[in-house]
């Protein structure tokens, strides 16, 4: 991000400012431009300013990377989409909070990993309850993992756990590097190595057998 | 060989993942930022322990800080819910109603004229900004369209989707909100002076 155009960004929106191109939709291509040329560390800087616009810059940034992981992990479009934003309005709130020894979306992930795992839960209590009482009285069978997103990688992770299943997405999903899976996790870099390794052999099987069926 | 077909497999894995998709990824993200908002504004937190990592501490040091730290919690609890009884006890002042009418009290119908469109929904602070929450139905064959909802007493904020994507705020209303994140919504106050 070059001084000028950050200067230019600080303006904008400022009071007795002028819209520099002349029009609603000219100046949001504008501030949307400057918004991808800025880094997360400068965005959230921006924010933490009181420009508050800057967060739509990580809005853009990471709202479909994060509703794919949360897909994939939760395996239900619906769940990951209220996961979603709650995490964005977490860090939002949060953002204060937030120190830049760990990269953004590595601290963003953490909030996204960790309602995943609480909404996972919920719902496989829900489910346990509602086949408890479908066995009392008998009715409509009842899907038991309750999931929807059928793709060939979501039914190969069936029976992994979801540490490892974690671990993987991540790594290979969304390329984060091994130190970013340590902070993002608590676990060392060995033991994410080895939880990647074994959720790869387990997808790669399952998925050959997909193929074959 | 083998490591090639390991390549080959991630990168078409990696592929399907990248796929993967439900077709709602954008209202999803327009309803989350008519979501952010109405949020206040986040602000630097200093790190009340940073220090201790600088400083040699002392058994009688870390008691005197334990003990410091759990008076300033609960002086702030304290006030805390002092803070949210007076809130609780604080009303908005009541103004005109805009483009909507209330029918019983606390009701309000919404209607907005929109030709050639196949849905329209009514989203706002008091359904969270869903688009599925409040369907909003065609009168007849005309191009109007109502919704009603429960509202209570107060300030709230709304705008209508139209054709499932298009975040509009209301066009006779003539107060619309602050909108730190570009997407406007317009405002109505519910009170028993405000409808009519």
């Amino acid at each position: 991000m070059t001084p000028g155009l950050l200067a230019g960004f600080q303006r904008w929106g400022q009071p007795g400012s002028r819209d520099p191109a002349g029009g609603g939709v000219r100046c949001a291509g504008v501030r949307t431009m400057i918004q991808e040329r800025m880094t997360d560390a400068e965005l959230v800087a921006e924010v933490l300013a009181g420009r508050t616009r800057a967060f739509t810059g990580l809005v853009e940034r990471y709202h479909e990377p994060c509703l794919r992981l949360a897909r994939h992990l939760l395996g239900n479009s619906a769940d990951a989409e209220d996961v979603v934003q709650e995490t964005f309005i977490r860090a939002y709130r949060g953002l204060g909070g937030y120190r830049e020894r760990q990269t953004f979306r590595a601290w963003l992930y953490r909030i996204l990993v960790n309602r995943c795992r609480t909404t996972g839960k919920q719902r496989r209590l829900r489910e346990e309850r509602a086949l408890a009482r479908a066995s009392e009285t008998p009715g409509p069978r009842l899907e038991a993992d309750g999931l929807e997103l059928g793709t060939q990688l979501v039914r190969a992770m069936e029976g992994l756990d979801v540490r490892s299943r974690e671990a993987f997405l991540l790594k290979t999903g969304e390329d984060l590097e091994y130190h970013e899976l340590a902070s993002l996790t608590g676990a060392s870099v060995s033991a994410l190595k080895m939880r990647v390794k074994r959720a790869r052999d387990h997808i790669r099987a399952r998925w050959e057998m997909l193929d074959r069926a | 060989m083998r490591d090639r077909d390991e390549n080959e497999w991630l990168e078409h894995l990696r592929a399907e993942y990248r796929s993967a998709g439900s077709g709602r990824d954008a209202t999803s993200r327009e309803r989350l930022l008519e979501r952010l908002a109405h949020e206040s504004a986040p602000r630097r937190r200093a790190n009340p322990f940073g220090w201790l990592a600088r400083q040699p501490l002392s058994v009688q040091g870390a008691v005197a800080c334990a003990a410091l730290v759990l008076a300033a919690a609960g002086g702030i609890g304290a006030l805390r819910r002092l803070d949210r009884d007076a809130m609780r006890g604080a009303r908005v002042p009541a103004a005109p109603a805009l483009a909507v009418h209330a029918g019983f009290p606390g009701t309000i119908t919404f209607a907005l004229r929109a030709p050639q469109v196949t849905t329209v929904a009514l989203v706002g602070d008091f359904n969270s900004w869903d688009p599925r929450a409040t369907p909003m139905r065609r009168q007849g064959q005309g191009d109007l369209w109502t919704a009603q909802v429960e509202l209570s007493d107060g300030l709230h904020s709304y705008a209508y989707v139209i054709d499932g994507a298009d975040w509009q705020p209301d066009p006779g209303a003539p107060l619309t909100a602050e909108a730190p994140f570009g997407r406007r919504s317009s405002i109505i106050v519910v009170g028993e002076q405000g409808s009519f």
